[in-house]
């Protein structure tokens, strides 16, 4: 664990090409997104219930329907609950979309994914974001011209809406409630890193690394009123890491969904609970499984953090990742870009990491 | 807790400054007319809705003959029902809850515990009240969502 301290992020001289990212529901979402957005960076990624890039922006429909409010009504009712398959995200319209977003120079060259390697699940006993939207980001990468055996697409599985673990404690596999991890015999965060990366060490059996808690908001600048970040994050140093003995490290960012960050407060008719705080705050950062194979590889696992914010200018009480716009405050970095808020401040954690 | 399988609204306020703009706009008396203009900014946003659906619906007319406007349009229907089916299924649980609620009034045995779970009860039963109201007004703008954009994609 942190053992209480806080510290600054350190520099790992960790790789600037070979990382990846992972992440479940906004997570994978925001997987995409910055995926995308900072394709360079990355040699893959992980997405457990997400969907394609802006697919907030799937249909605007005309007369008094504001652009925000339809990224709103499109984030719930075509990219997470769509009535039938034809009325999910359209890929080719958006991949059309992705493409215009790389050309006006507001995230990488999408020709960076075609070697990229990803893992793509839905549990088909999915409620909150269906199975039909994932699909979607199959397609969405496949058009993008990422090679059909670089995927690794899971729909079979009978999960509800989480990461699967094989925690004996954790929730029956077919739940759909938090927090969101449930237990299916397996932990999926080593199939998404072994996907990626291919054959790894077996997970270790004792973390002897370094759960580190940093300050994010050092990451946020002039951003952080409407950031919804957290104050604190998380990485795992992994112990060889952290005594100088590997060159290039690679780091992995994993995404946690909403209602899983570490402060998340459950909230009762409208008023923060804070009497009752879920004690699940931690789980996403200490028992998925991340930290023992990472230990076993030597990879760095960075957990940034969001946190609730429901003030009036920022809806978004469950502490999710933006993926409808939430954080937009200037047309020219938009919530999907390099600049935008939360790409650009877990970039430059990727950054410090890798300095 | 809420105990019934629906989710529960959510407003909280955290900023300092912004509960002391909250607390001196409620007191205002331009308050009431601020939020009859957001309900009547939002009947406007459906009613656009609407109209937007209706000239879509009335220019899908031509397509009727596409087996595919068929198929779609009654697998959206079927998922109707599903829905509605599900929130009947939500509905039976929270009273069969609140049934087994009530019937535990009778092993109080100070006042006090008495008048709790009298409040519970009530609490209970306006959850699920506002729960089922909820997702039958989603389940509306669903449809209505759902229906533009596939209606616009099929002209």
């Amino acid at each position: 664990m942190a053992n209480g301290k806080i510290v600054q992020l350190g520099s790992y001289a960790a790789s600037k090409q070979k990382n990846s990212i992972s992440g479940l529901s906004s997570g994978a979402f925001m997987t995409v997104q910055l995926h995308l957005a900072r394709s360079a960076s990355f040699a893959g990624a992980g997405i457990i219930a997400g969907g394609p890039f802006r697919c907030a922006e799937t249909y605007q429909a005309g007369g008094m329907v504001t652009p925000q409010d339809s990224r709103i009504e499109n984030s719930l009712y075509i990219c997470m609950n769509p009535l039938i398959p034809a009325t999910s995200p359209d890929a080719q319209r958006l991949v059309g979309m992705a493409r215009e977003t790389a050309q006006a120079g507001l995230i990488d060259d999408v020709a960076n994914l075609a070697d990229d390697r990803l893992y793509i699940f839905t549990g088909s006993e999915d409620d909150v974001v269906y199975s039909d939207v994932v699909l979607r980001t199959r397609e969405f990468y496949e058009m993008l011209g990422v090679k059909q055996e670089n995927i690794a697409y899971h729909d079979n599985i009978p999960a509800g809406h989480s990461i699967i673990t094989d925690n004996p404690e954790d929730s029956a596999l077919a739940t759909n409630q938090p927090p969101y991890i449930n237990n299916g015999g397996f932990m999926q965060s080593h199939d998404i890193l072994r996907h990626i990366y291919g054959p790894l060490k077996p997970p270790a059996e004792q973390l002897t690394g370094q759960l580190q808690c940093f300050d994010q908001t050092e990451f946020l600048g002039d951003d952080a009123p409407w950031a919804s970040m957290s104050k604190f994050g998380y990485a795992y140093i992994p112990s060889k890491v952290l005594a100088g003995e590997v060159a290039e490290p690679r780091v992995h960012i994993a995404l946690h969904g909403c209602k899983q960050g570490y402060n998340y407060t459950d909230y009762v008719n409208g008023r923060a609970d804070i009497a009752n705080q879920p004690p699940y705050g931690n789980r996403y950062f200490t028992t998925t499984g991340y930290n023992h194979i990472a230990e076993s590889n030597d990879i760095i696992v960075l957990y940034p953090q969001a946190e609730g914010t429901d003030n009036g200018e920022i809806q978004n009480p469950d502490g999710c990742w933006d993926w409808w716009g939430y954080s937009t405050r200037y047309a020219e970095s938009p919530y999907y870009s390099r600049e935008a808020v939360q790409i650009k401040a877990i970039h430059k954690m990727l950054d410090r990491l890798c300095a | 807790m809420n105990k019934f399988p629906a989710t529960v609204s959510l407003n909280p306020i955290k900023n300092e400054n912004l509960v002391a703009e909250s607390a001196a706009f409620a007191t205002s008396t331009v308050a009431p007319l601020a939020h009859a203009m957001t309900a009547q900014r939002l009947m406007q946003k459906d009613t656009s809705h609407l109209m937007n659906n209706g000239a879509l619906s009335m220019a899908l007319a031509a397509r009727l003959w596409d087996p595919s406007v068929w198929s779609e349009l009654t697998q959206m229907q079927a998922a109707i029902a599903q829905r509605l089916e599900l929130q009947n299924q939500n509905w039976r649980k929270g009273f069969a809850i609140l049934a087994e609620d009530y019937a535990q009034l009778r092993q109080a045995n100070t006042m006090s515990k008495l008048l709790e779970k009298q409040g519970n009860l009530i609490s209970q039963s306006a959850d699920l009240m506002t729960s089922q109201a909820t997702d039958f007004v989603a389940l509306l703008e669903n449809i209505d969502v759902d229906f533009g954009y596939w209606a616009s994609q099929k002209l």
